[in-house]
């Protein structure tokens, strides 16, 4: 009877480590774990050193643009004033 | 392969126990380092009895063109020329020998719109050369600066009353266009152009003289000026 017992309590607890996750794992998770704080931290301090060192915009820049065309030249009018006056010569030749 | 103890399994947690906490005590530690440093923007009131608040402004390095396009426009010259133009209307497009030029009274307007006195320089691309950008004979392109209380260019954000670049090298002479530029107000170790807004802005102008025998139809030449303003750090 208390061999039966026994080799009962023996199978439920070969079960319970069937259904367990495995110590292997959970090493692994552990391991996982470790390495990201690790990871975190790095990137956590390289970021502080990035801010301790602030970079001042010590330049600006602005644009501005000249423009300019010759076209072909055209010759300039000449402007010549004009005014007229009259006068009459007359002549008349006779015989003698 | 054989399982792994209990006892590794609390070794390891310990181990990231540590780790965590080291980590939590040092990024305290160095934002408590940062906040001393830099006395980061807060206006929390630093003592109880006085309610006194500490600020910190951050440089800022700023230049702007108020007046980014000078137009000489597009003509010709009669015989014998040479037609003389400038940008700040003194000799205009209308005067001898000049046929269609426009007549251009305002020249690059820059201010220091930032928070740091500032040294400016120019560079040129495109036809920067007398004879890239108008040709002929013994053609002239010039640039040189004015201080905008003497120019009274309108455009700035406020008026200067009092004259601009007046503690260092100001280039008020007129000199040669060329791509490579120079120093206009101030230097590489002279910044004269003032943050103030009452003297923080000068004037560049361009003067140019197109011989009558200035080549056409090649179109409209362009120069493009860059100006650099540069301030300590």
């Amino acid at each position: 009877m208390k061999k039966k017992k026994k080799i009962s309590n023996r199978n439920k607890t070969i079960s319970n480590q069937k259904k367990d996750i495995s110590n292997k794992t959970v090493l692994t998770m552990l391991v996982v774990v470790i390495l990201v704080s690790v990871a975190s931290l790095w990137v956590y301090l390289d970021a502080l050193s990035d801010v301790s060192t602030p970079t001042v915009k010590t330049s600006s820049q602005a644009q501005g643009v000249a423009s300019i065309q010759i076209k072909d030249s055209q010759p300039a009018k000449l402007i010549v004033d004009t005014d007229a006056a009259n006068g009459v010569a007359s002549i008349k030749i006779q015989k003698p | 392969m054989k399982d792994v103890s209990n006892k590794t399994i609390v070794a390891l947690l310990a181990v990231a126990l540590v780790v965590t906490v080291l980590g939590t005590v040092v990024s305290v530690n160095k934002l408590g380092e940062l906040s001393g440093k830099f006395n980061l923007l807060s206006g929390a009131a630093t003592t109880s009895a006085s309610g006194l608040s500490n600020l910190t402004i951050s440089q800022s390095t700023s230049i702007t063109n108020q007046f980014s396009a000078i137009e000489f426009g597009s003509g010709y010259v009669t015989v014998p020329g040479p037609c003389v133009i400038d940008s700040n209307g003194v000799v205009n497009g209308s005067g001898n020998y000049c046929v269609g030029f426009n007549n251009p009274s305002s020249g690059f307007l820059l201010e220091n719109t930032g928070n740091v006195n500032l040294s400016v320089n120019y560079t040129c691309s495109g036809s920067c050369t007398a004879a890239s950008f108008i040709g002929g004979t013994s053609p002239v392109f010039q640039i040189w600066a004015t201080d905008n209380l003497a120019a009274g260019q309108a455009g700035e954000n406020v008026a200067d009353t009092v004259a601009s670049c007046a503690n260092g090298p100001f280039s008020t002479t007129p000199a040669a266009v060329s791509a490579a530029g120079t120093w206009l107000c101030g230097n590489s170790s002279d910044y004269s152009l003032d943050s103030t807004d009452a003297q923080d802005a000068f004037v560049v102008d361009l003067n140019v003289s197109i011989p009558a025998d200035a080549p056409t139809g090649s179109g409209v030449q362009t120069a493009t000026f860059t100006f650099n303003a540069l301030a300590t750090g």
